[in-house]
């Protein structure tokens, strides 16, 4: 890695993945769309893994084609899904593949204006100069429009209705008209390779309120929690692995306390464990989440005891996790513990079970 | 392809030079296999085609030549005392075991199914002959394939690999996909027994054939096994196993239709979208792509959701770009309902697309998902020709309906009918023994739930309908004659309720209304069984008192039922006596009092019963001389005795003070008033020795066994109480007359009971709490 991105804590995809996305390009050769670095079948081994790059998400290959064809045609995409199931990083990948930049960001919040999305003004510049290129300051859309790169919105039902619909008429026309100014500087006309990628996740205000204009505009992806409890186990491993580093715990917790771990969160995100049906939490017990906690437990396991976490620690770290959105969640955990976890055999679940006391809000 | 996937040596799988027997493993309802089997049969000319499918049905093969609608399936039967079990081999027009069928008679060629009968014990317990296997190596090794190919579920790998494939190709990568699931063919126990035997008859076929070629078309799982296997068989004919002594086992055409053939909505079936496969068959695969945008978008646009032109446009360029991006040669079925998935889906799914996945459609699948496929599973369905060969239960059927005037016409009619006149009473019989097969067309509109003592009277609704001759044909596996069906049927059911008395009741309702409740069969004894199962002593008591009422009066049910009804009472008789002793929780022996009372009416009034008085009696005694005996069943025990006559040797005021504690004495008298309420009546001196045990409670003792009292009491109707009540005021020295004014105002109280025991436990408060102060 470069020695001046060793300083910046997290470096954008384009960056990060800077010499894997450079080998693509040289052996790629695969027809193009038009504007796009990558073709698609690069661009999919990139964030899927293949063809000399590392694998990046477990997501399933369909959706990443059908995110990819829409990127190339002429509708935008709308990432959904619950929280922490990797909408933004999938959208940064594919920014940083398609267009060779992911830094195009508009994050969608209750107060984003108009000028976040397309355009502000230098005021002291507007008033000496009155409106001109000059004084005008692009945000994300404008340059994504002009220069033919993807655009990210995250959280875009976070933001409101009225923000939202104006991505109406740069979506079906592929312009912008920037009606302070004259001439070739008045209208932007996308170029090839722009887009937009948009993140909404289904906890938050629903893609219910979109309205049904723009809804057309987009074609919908929804991104599930990781099917496969092995692929999820080791995802965990390698990103709670990671996390460690960085904070400077030089080994990460023990097999079978992931296991454990990921196991828990598996079945009470989907109310279903070994041994049959049970309630399911309405807090998020997304892989995202497990990462953290995993990353929590290593943690206090080095810099508390010196050891390199135990399965009770999971329990402390749980109930912050759990409690989150709703009280009813510790009493269903506290049963899970009781009646499931009672049951099971292997050290790591019966210190696990063991230290169900520990589960207070 | 990634390396590892395909990292063995090629191996030689094309058949030897002059190597007569031909194996072609398939998958079952693939069109391009169908298409492969075809083209191999006009090629090689073969003296026999073997194919896997139920070997009982050669005699009858000339039944599936007929001009038949399909699709159309082998069902296959077999019935014995301990198990009853039935199996589809379906078939529709792109299935390569019937192409294979008609390809041979094309040629002249002998075809043959040569698969273990579906009711083998070596078959399993497969529903259906024609579906995926499913075993852990093969989902492996398949889910290795679809990495490999980047392509997302079973079904979207087959199509990438197999559908698409260029005809001169098909063979070779089929050979490598089933290798691939089952490497060379290796041993699969399971199956081990129907490979020997298919393989057994691909080398007999050999010899036979003399210098001529054998085809067998079989799964591709199969297909190296049996090659291996033939080798090893000693050329003589296998014999069909047949069926021992008592055992019924048979095979017939039955009509099928796609919706039960779809992966997706059917149980056990195989490939998925049977009416868009049959597109492809028919037309190829860039037609059938057509015609299923065609069927998609109507179907949603049915179902309400809007699918615009532009949407269309959008749907059509996004499924050509997603078949280009994944290599394929024209848009496959995936292709489409990705393409749909994203361009026509404007919500958050709750799981992912059901293509992607084995099984069913899951509950919560969002529905235009829904609607997508059943838009590809189509409605076809399937025909009977004329003539085919049906099972005796058919004709048994249509014989009794014809006699009693019921055949079903196109155009519905309602049939009353009333159970005093005695050719009614065999036509509900019969309309009632086919309802319980659930014949579709027939439905029952009114009549009572249960069989009481009066004659029911019944109204049916009854139309000719397609689906009649299929259910009826799937219901010889119960029996060749509708009462034997019908029986068997719910001999069946009863042996699966256990113990479950509510299901038990319904199957002697059924039983008593079908006329089946003989005991002549099993019927009778399984339902007596599920008595002797039970531990619901209340559920026993209501199936007793039904029993032994109808029995005693419900001769509108013939005289075989009354004796069967016999056999019931005798079970619960049985039942009651077993259990009478170990009965010594309150709330229980409150349920078991109806129980005791359906045994004093057998005791009293069924003397044709064969039932052991004196076994009973004498448990009676036990129970009221044991102090855990519940107050209850105390009580109940001593009011049977009574009842029947054997009281005098109990003094019953003397045994009421064994449960004479404010918290027992309402749970005995219960018992006691329930079972013996005409005599108690007539005896004062129990009346009086109630009244003087109560005299001697305090209010807070008379208030806890005022609720159980009031129960217990509740057995007399009003008329008794009031003179209960005169009798009591009596004792207490009033006048006659005052007594009789007053009995009248105990019977018609102003306030209510309850009120006016709150009232007495408030005075009673103050009273101690004066008492406390010292002011009383």
């Amino acid at each position: 890695m470069p020695q001046q991105t060793a300083a910046i804590q997290r470096p954008p995809a384009e960056i990060a993945y800077r010499e894997e996305l450079d080998a693509l390009r040289r052996t790629d050769k695969g027809p193009r769309p038009p504007g796009w670095a990558l073709s698609l079948r690069a661009v999919k081994s990139f964030v899927l893994g293949g063809d000399g790059a590392s694998a990046k998400l477990v997501a399933s290959p369909a959706l990443i084609e059908r995110a990819m064809v829409t990127l190339a045609t002429s509708r935008a995409l709308l990432l959904i899904g619950e929280p922490g199931t990797a909408k933004s990083f999938l959208s940064e990948l594919l920014a940083a593949a398609i267009g060779a930049d992911s830094t195009l960001t508009i994050q969608g919040g209750a107060s984003l204006t108009e000028d976040q999305i397309k355009y502000g003004w230098n005021y002291a510049l507007l008033v000496s100069e009155g409106p001109s290129r000059r004084a005008l300051v692009p945000a994300p859309l404008h340059r994504g429009m002009s220069d033919g790169k993807i655009v990210r919105f995250e959280e875009i039902t976070r933001c409101p209705l009225e923000v939202q619909d104006t991505l109406l008429s740069i979506l079906s026309d592929r312009v912008m008209a920037v009606p302070e100014l004259s001439g070739e500087d008045g209208m932007v006309f996308a170029r090839d390779g722009f887009n937009v990628i948009a993140t909404a996740n289904t906890r938050d205000r629903g893609v219910n309120e979109m309205s049904a204009a723009l809804k057309r505009r987009f074609n919908f992806e929804t991104v599930f929690p990781i099917r496969d409890a092995d692929e999820e186990l080791a995802l965990v491993k390698r990103e709670a692995a990671k996390l460690l580093a960085r904070s400077g715990v030089p080994a990460a917790p023990d097999d079978d306390v992931l296991e454990v771990l990921v196991t828990c969160f598996r079945e009470l995100r989907d109310g279903l464990s070994a041994e049959g049906g049970m309630e399911r939490l309405s807090s998020v017990m997304s892989t995202a989440e497990a990462v953290s906690v995993a990353h929590a437990v290593g943690v206090r396991g080095h810099y508390m005891r010196g050891d390199r976490g135990r399965p009770e620690d999971i329990i402390e770290c749980l109930a912050g996790t759990a409690a989150k959105d709703n009280a009813e969640d510790l009493t269903k955990l506290r049963r899970y513990l009781e009646q499931k976890v009672s049951k099971r055999s292997g050290e790591a679940w019966k210190a696990f079970y063991a230290a169900r006391h520990l589960l207070t809000p | 392809m990634r390396l590892g996937i395909f990292s063995r040596p090629e191996r030689k799988t094309a058949p030897a030079a002059g190597e007569r027997l031909v194996v072609i493993g398939v998958r079952h309802h693939s069109p391009a296999c169908a298409r492969l089997v075809r083209q191999a049969i006009a090629r090689h000319r073969p003296a026999f085609v073997l194919i896997e499918g139920p070997a009982d049905f050669n005699p009858h093969l000339a039944d599936l030549r007929l001009d038949h609608q399909l699709p159309l399936a082998i069902f296959s039967y077999h019935a014995s005392r301990h198990r009853s079990f039935a199996s589809y081999s379906p078939f529709c027009a792109y299935s390569p075991e019937w192409e294979a069928l008609q390809a041979a008679w094309e040629v002249g060629a002998t075809p043959l199914f040569c698969d273990l009968p579906a009711w083998h014990p070596d078959f399993g317990e497969r529903a259906n002959r024609y579906a995926d296997p499913h075993g852990r190596r093969a989902a492996v090794a398949e889910a290795a394939v679809a990495g490999a190919l980047g392509e997302d579920g079973r079904d979207a790998v087959w199509d990438a690999l197999a559908e698409q494939a260029p005809a001169d190709e098909l063979e070779r990568r089929l050979d490598r996909y089933f290798d691939l699931l089952r490497p060379e063919g290796g041993e699969d126990p399971q199956e081990l027994s129907r490979e020997r035997f298919m393989a057994a008859h691909a080398a007999w076929a050999l010899k036979e054939a003399q210098n001529r070629k054998v085809v067998l078309v079989c799964g591709g799982w199969h297909a190296e096994a049996i090659r291996r296997l033939a080798r090893e068989a000693d050329g003589e004919r296998p014999a069909v196993p047949a069926p021992t002594g008592d055992e019924r086992a048979g095979s017939y055409l039955v009509p099928y239709d796609y919706r039960r053939l779809d992966r997706f909505t059917g149980y056990a079936s195989g490939m998925p979208s049977p009416a868009y496969y049959e597109q492809v068959f028919a037309r190829g695969l860039d037609a059938a792509a057509d015609w299923a945008e065609n069927a998609i978008a109507q179907a949603m646009r049915a179902a309400g959701q809007v699918v615009s032109t532009a949407d269309r446009v959008a749907w059509h360029t996004h499924a050509q770009a997603l078949a280009m991006a994944r290599g394929h040669r024209t848009r496959l079925r995936s292709d489409l309902l990705d393409a749909a998935l994203a361009t026509l889906v404007k919500d958050g799914l709750d799981q992912p697309a059901a293509w992607s996945r084995d099984g069913a459609v899951r509950a919560g699948t969002h529905p235009a998902l829904v609607a997508m496929l059943k838009a590809l599973t189509g409605e076809r369905r399937g025909r009977l020709a004329p003539g085919t060969r049906r099972p005796p239960l058919i004709t048994d059927i249509e014989i009794r309906l014809a006699e009693a005037g019921l055949t079903p016409d196109h155009r519905a009619r309602q049939i009353e009918l009333d159970w005093n006149v005695a050719a009614d009473r065999e036509r509900a019989h019969t309309l009632n023994a086919l309802r319980l097969l659930g014949m579709p067309g027939l439905e029952r509109l009114e009549g009572p739930l249960a069989p009481r003592t009066a004659a029911p009277r019944e109204t049916f609704r009854l139309v000719l309908h397609r689906d009649a001759e299929g259910t009826l044909i799937e219901a010889s596996r119960w029996g060749g004659t509708l009462p034997m069906a019908a029986a068997a049927l719910l001999s069946d059911r009863a042996a699966q309720a256990g113990g479950d008395l509510k299901i038990l009741s319904l199957c002697l309702a059924d039983a008593l209304f079908a006329g089946l409740l003989v005991l002549e069969n099993d019927l009778t004894a399984q339902l007596a069984q599920g008595i002797a199962l039970s531990h619901d002593m209340g559920a026993i008591g209501a199936a007793g008192r039904l029993a032994v009422q109808l029995h005693r009066f419900g001769e509108i049910f013939g005289i075989a039922a009354r004796q069967a009804l016999g056999e019931l009472c005798e079970a619960v008789f049985d039942k009651v006596l077993q259990t009478a002793e170990s009965i010594h929780n309150d709330e229980e022996g409150l349920r078991a009092i109806p129980a005791f009372a359906a045994c004093r009416d057998m005791l009293r009034d069924c003397p044709d019963l064969d039932i052991e008085r004196d076994a009973f009696l004498a448990t009676l005694g036990r129970c009221l001389a044991n102090a855990e005996t519940a107050p209850a069943v105390a009580g109940a025990a001593l009011g049977t005795l009574v009842a029947c006559g054997e009281g005098g040797a109990y003094d019953v005021a003397g045994r009421m003070h064994r449960f004479s504690r404010p918290d027992q004495l309402g749970d005995f008298l219960s018992g006691l008033f329930a079972l013996a309420r005409e005599e108690i009546a007539a005896d004062t001196a129990v009346i009086d020795a109630v009244r003087a045990l109560i005299d001697g409670w305090h209010d807070d003792a008379f208030l806890t066994a005022l609720p159980a009292l009031r129960q217990a009491f509740a057995f007399f109707p009003p008329r008794e109480r009031e003179r209960l009540s005169r009798v009591i005021l009596r004792a207490h020295g009033a006048s006659e007359a005052q007594a009789e004014i007053q009995a009248l105002e105990w019977m018609r109280q102003p306030a209510h009971v309850t009120d006016q025991a709150a009232a007495l436990a408030l005075e009673a408060i103050v009273a101690r709490r004066l008492a406390d102060a010292g002011l009383v």
